[in-house]
C-alpha cells in the first residue's frame, strides 16, 4: 500500500458509507468517530466486517475498543499492528 | 410529568439521575437545569403548543430539556441528530416548528433553512443563537407551577414522535400528557423499577423505547447510566461493571452485539437485576444462551409500539422458558386481543392481527385524519403485527401485515427508500424488504427491475452509488437484486410477501453489501 494506503483507505470507506452529503475531506484522521456522530453501535460492525475483508484478519471481540476503532487514526495503528504492514506518518 | 422529576427531586435530591462518563447529575439538580431551560423557552416567546425540534444526543443535556420543555407546554419533537437536512426540514415544515434545541453536530442541518425563533445551541456561541450550556449552568431557577393542569391533558400532544410508515413520508404520533403518564406507570408496575437501580442507557431518547427508559427512571427515582459508545462493547461492558449498573434495556441487535461480540456471558454479573428486549424478535437461540448462562437476571421479553407510546405487551421472566417465543400479554392498564378479519378474538392456532386499547394509545397521526381512522377503529389500536394465541392467551407474533423494516434499531419504511430508488434513470420499478439478519435484525434488500436500455457493466454499482447520495447511511439497500419482474396481484399490486420467499443465495446475481465487501458478485 501508498502513502495513501491503510489510512486513505479507511477514510474512503467511512466517508463513502457513513459521511453522505458532507464535504470531501472533512474527517480528520483524529476525529473520534463515535463522538462526532460519524458511526453508531451498527456502524463499528460494519467497519470491522470491512476491515476482516479488506485487510483479511479477525478483529477479535475483546479488540473492540476506541483505542483501536476510535479514529482514522487508531484504527490505521491496529492495522498496521495485526498486518505487520507500516502506515505512513 | 414534570412534577415527577420534582417529586423525585424532593425524596432525595442528592441522588445520582444521571450518570455519563465521570459526570454525575443528581435529581436536585437535574430539576433545577430542567427549570431553567423551561424559564428560557418561556422568556423566547414559547407558547403552550408550540413545536419545538430537538436535535441532541443522549446526555443530561437532552434529559434537561425534555423536561424543561413538559413544564413550559412546548410540544417536544425529539430527531435522530445524525438525520439528514432534508428528513429534519419535512419534519419542521410537517409540524410548523416555531423553536429548535440543537447539538453542535446537527446545527449545520438547520442552519441553511431555518426560519424559526434563535436556535437553543447546545456547541460553540454563534452569532443569533441561544448557549443551552450556560441556560442550563445558570443562576437560581424560577418556581414552576406543576399543581395541576387547566388543560385536557387527554387530547393536547405532549410529544410527537417520528415514525416511518409502509407508505409515504414518516408520520408524526402524538402523544398526550396522559398517553405518557398511563404507559409509564404501566412499565414501572411489572419492571419494578426502585431508586436502587442503575440501568445502562445505550438507547437513544429521541426514539419511544429510549423514551419509555428515561421517563420510567425519573419516575421511579432510579439511576441512569448513559453510555453512547456501545460500539464499542468493550468499553460499555466496562461501564456497566464499573458503575454496577443493575439494568439492562436493548433491541435484538444489541443482544447479537453482546452474545456475539462480546464475553458478556461468561463473565460474572453480581449487580445485574434485570434485562429487557423491544424493537423487534430476540432470537429463541438468544433468549436460551441468555437464560443458561445468567438464570437469576430477569429477562423481561416486551413488544410495542410508538403508537402505543412504547410498550403493549410484556412476557412475565418467570414465564421466559415455558414460553418462549411469546410477547406475553398486555401489560398493566392495556387489553390486547388477537383478531380476526371478523373482529372476533382468534382460536388458539389461528392468526390474526394484534389490536390494543388503553390510556396508552395515540391522539393520532399529525395532519393525517385518513391514516389514523385506519389506525384507531372504536378506540383500538390497529397494530398490524400478525399472531397467533395459545390456550393460557399468551401471545406469539408470526409476522406483519405492515413491511416496516426493523433494521439496527431503526424503523424504516420501505416505500421511502422504493422512491428514491425509482428516481434512478435505469430502474424501471422495485420492491424492499427486510431480510433476517443476526447483527441489524434485519437488512434491506432491494429487488429491482432495470430498464432494458440500461448500460452495460453493473446498474447495481451505479445505483448504490445514486442511493448513497440521496439516502442516510442506515437505509441504503445492503443488498441489491436484479430480476426481471416483480409479481403482482391481479390489480397491479407487488406481491410483497411472496418476495420474501424470492431472495436468492448470495452467490446468484447479487450486488451484495458492496459497503461491506467492496466487490460484486
Amino acid at each position: 500500500m501508498g502513502s495513501d494506503g491503510i489510512r486513505g483507505k479507511i477514510r474512503d470507506y467511512i466517508q463513502d458509507r457513513f459521511m453522505i452529503g458532507k464535504p470531501l475531506n472533512s474527517l480528520k484522521d483524529n476525529d473520534q468517530l463515535l463522538e462526532k456522530g460519524i458511526l453508531d453501535s451498527t456502524g463499528v460492525l460494519e467497519l470491522v466486517g470491512f476491515i476482516e475483508e479488506y485487510f483479511a484478519f479477525s478483529v477479535e471481540d475483546a479488540e473492540l475498543l476506541p483505542d483501536n476503532l476510535g479514529s482514522v487514526e487508531n484504527i490505521a495503528v491496529y492495522i498496521e499492528r495485526k498486518t505487520g504492514q507500516r502506515v505512513p506518518g | 410529568m414534570y412534577r415527577a422529576l420534582v417529586e423525585s427531586a424532593s425524596r432525595a435530591p442528592e441522588h445520582a439521575a444521571l450518570i455519563m462518563e465521570d459526570r454525575e447529575v443528581s435529581f436536585r439538580d437535574f430539576a433545577e437545569m430542567s427549570g431553567r431551560a423551561a424559564a428560557a423557552f418561556v422568556d423566547s416567546g414559547m407558547k403552550r403548543g408550540d413545536r419545538v425540534l430537538v436535535l441532541l444526543a443522549n446526555g443530561p443535556e437532552y434529559a434537561a430539556v425534555f423536561f424543561g420543555l413538559l413544564a413550559a407546554g412546548g410540544v417536544i419533537v425529539p430527531l435522530n441528530p445524525n438525520n439528514t437536512p432534508d428528513s429534519v426540514q419535512y419534519v419542521a415544515r410537517n409540524c410548523q416548528a416555531r423553536f429548535a434545541v440543537v447539538g453542535e453536530r446537527a446545527y449545520p442541518h438547520i442552519a441553511e433553512w431555518w426560519r424559526g425563533a434563535p436556535v437553543f445551541l447546545d456547541g460553540t456561541a454563534r452569532h443569533g443563537c441561544l448557549p443551552l450550556a450556560q441556560i442550563l449552568a445558570a443562576g437560581t431557577p424560577p418556581p414552576i407551577d406543576a399543581g395541576q393542569p387547566s388543560f385536557d391533558e387527554s387530547r393536547e400532544p405532549a410529544l410527537l414522535l417520528y415514525t416511518s410508515g409502509t407508505t409515504g413520508m414518516p408520520k408524526g404520533v402524538m402523544l398526550s400528557r396522559e398517553n405518557i403518564s398511563a404507559n409509564t406507570k404501566s412499565i414501572l408496575q411489572y419492571l419494578r423499577l426502585n431508586p436502587s437501580d442503575r440501568t445502562l442507557a445505550i438507547l437513544p431518547f429521541y426514539y419511544s423505547y429510549g423514551n419509555s427508559l428515561l421517563l420510567t427512571h425519573v419516575f421511579a427515582g432510579a439511576t441512569l447510566v448513559i453510555e453512547n459508545g456501545f460500539a464499542y462493547i468493550n468499553k460499555a461492558l466496562s461501564v456497566m461493571r464499573d458503575r454496577r449498573v443493575t439494568g439492562f434495556s436493548g433491541v435484538p441487535s444489541h443482544y447479537a452485539m453482546l452474545i456475539g461480540r462480546s464475553a458478556f456471558l461468561e463473565s460474572d454479573w453480581p449487580h445485574l437485576r434485570y434485562m429487557t428486549c423491544a424493537g423487534g424478535p430476540l432470537p429463541v437461540a438468544h433468549i436460551q444462551k441468555i437464560r443458561r448462562a445468567l438464570p437469576r437476571v430477569e429477562l423481561h421479553i416486551m413488544y410495542g409500539q410508538t403508537e402505543g407510546t412504547a410498550r403493549l405487551s410484556t412476557l412475565d421472566p418467570s414465564l421466559v422458558d415455558r414460553k418462549v417465543g411469546s410477547i406475553g400479554r398486555g401489560i398493566p392498564g392495556v387489553e390486547l386481543r388477537v383478531v380476526g378479519k371478523d373482529g372476533r378474538d382468534v382460536q388458539p392456532g389461528e392468526i390474526g392481527e394484534i389490536i390494543a386499547r388503553g390510556k396508552n394509545i395515540m391522539i393520532g397521526y399529525l395532519g393525517d385524519p385518513g391514516e389514523t381512522a385506519e389506525i384507531l377503529r372504536d378506540g383500538w389500536l390497529h397494530t398490524g403485527d400478525m399472531a397467533t394465541v395459545d390456550g393460557d392467551g399468551f401471545v406469539f407474533i408470526r409476522g406483519r401485515e405492515k413491511e416496516i423494516i426493523k433494521s439496527g434499531g431503526y424503523r424504516i419504511g420501505p416505500q421511502q427508500i422504493e422512491d428514491v430508488i425509482l428516481q434512478h434513470q435505469w430502474v424501471q420499478e422495485c420492491c424492499v424488504i427486510g431480510t433476517p439478519d443476526e447483527i441489524l435484525g434485519e437488512k434491506i434488500l432491494a429487488f429491482v427491475v432495470f430498464r432494458p436500455k440500461a448500460e452495460p457493466g453493473a446498474p447495481e454499482e451505479d445505483l448504490l452509488d445514486f442511493l448513497r447520495g440521496r439516502l442516510p447511511a442506515y437505509m441504503v439497500p445492503a443488498r441489491i437484486v436484479t430480476i426481471d419482474a416483480l409479481p403482482k396481484t391481479e390489480s397491479g399490486k407487488v406481491k410483497r410477501q411472496a418476495m420474501r420467499g424470492m431472495v436468492p443465495p448470495v452467490a446468484s446475481r447479487t450486488y451484495d453489501d458492496m459497503s461491506l465487501r467492496g466487490r460484486i458478485e
